[in-house]
């Protein structure tokens, strides 16, 4: 019998790191709610051998990073006919757009928050085609190949939604910190 | 391998350093209660838990115990009516049944008096009399309360 205390300190420790995982891959907090309770539940199962392991953080961000590309596979074909029929361009990402922060908007945004909250919103405001390759990509360190093998597409689509994703981020973030990372 | 498009390599490394830099989004509070309250479910006996978290072999095996209270059931409602005691017993029940669909038609007729009764009188002499017995209630509720104030004083 695990001690729920244990279990409880153990998922303190990491449900910040689970819930980013998947907060950044679905971009819904309900949904990424969810995929954290299954992840601990599956944790929960096999607690005995986690709890002392060294690479629990690593299987932890796997785990989440599988259920949350299992969450999204039921809308997968959609968003791959979509994307490739209008370039990239689907429903849900002219819906997204529209939500954007006109630039006085984020000029002022930048003035009364951080950049990484900015960040933050910019990203799960890229549609899923954009979004999900470029969180793989850059967050989670995956190369080119494992994100067309992890999500069933080709690689050319893989390099053209991420550098759709880039210049959509540059489109909206770019000039605000251009100093920045002209600086670079 | 060379990736076929490019963004300005200074913005992509600027944005490979924020996006990797980027600190946890918290958790919101709720989550590890929702999670302990999974965890105490899973922790809960078999039988305590919904169907399907049964253990398989039991699911297979509830199934099939009631596929076979089923195809019973069916089978008994086909064959049981010409079994002789059974017969009999269902013309009972039939006669019974019979009974009540008259006392149901009669009662039906009432009611249908009851509103020929009612529409004939006028509203206003039904609403007179659904006022009437609210005063009625009334002043037996008032005079209990006085009978109770007077005979049972409070010590």
């Amino acid at each position: 019998m695990i001690e729920a205390q244990q279990f409880e300190v153990f998922m303190r420790n990491y449900q910040d790191m689970v819930f980013s995982t998947s907060m950044r891959l679905v971009a819904n907090q309900a949904e990424a709610e969810d995929i954290v309770q299954e992840v601990f539940l599956k944790a929960y199962e096999r607690f005995e051998e986690l709890q002392h392991s060294p690479t629990v953080g690593g299987w932890l961000k796997r785990v989440a990073t599988n259920m949350s590309l299992n969450h999204l596979t039921r809308y997968r074909s959609r968003w791959s006919f979509f994307s490739e029929m209008f370039g990239g361009r689907d429903a849900e990402e002219e819906e997204r757009e529209a939500d954007f922060a006109a630039p006085n908007d984020l000029e002022k945004q930048v003035d009364d928050a951080d950049r990484y909250q900015i960040l933050e919103d910019a990203l799960q405001k890229l549609p899923t085609a954009q979004r999900v390759p470029l969180v793989l990509f850059h967050i989670e360190g995956l190369s080119y190949e494992e994100i067309a093998a992890q999500l069933r597409v080709s690689l050319g689509k893989v390099k053209t939604d991420i550098f759709r994703a880039r210049e959509a981020l540059r489109k909206r973030l770019g000039t605000k910190f251009s100093e920045e990372w002209n600086a670079v | 391998m060379k990736p076929e498009f490019n963004s300005d390599p200074k913005w992509e490394r600027w944005l490979d350093r924020q996006l990797k830099d980027m600190p946890p989004l918290t958790a919101p509070p709720s989550v590890l209660a929702q999670v302990m309250a999974a965890v105490a479910r899973h922790e809960q006996p078999w039988y305590r838990r919904s169907w399907q978290q049964w253990p398989l072999s039991l699911q297979v095996g509830t199934a099939l115990a009631l596929s076979l209270v089923f195809a019973g059931i069916c089978f008994a409602g086909w064959r049981v009516p010409t079994f002789g005691p059974v017969a009999s017993g269902l013309d009972t029940a039939r006669s019974w049944w019979s009974t009540g669909c008259v006392w149901f038609n009669a009662l039906g007729a009432l009611a249908e008096a009851g509103r020929l009764v009612v529409k004939n009188l006028g509203s206003g002499f039904v609403i007179g009399c659904l006022v009437a017995l609210g005063l009625a209630y009334a002043t037996c509720l008032g005079l209990g309360t006085v009978y109770v104030r007077l005979a049972m004083p409070r010590r």
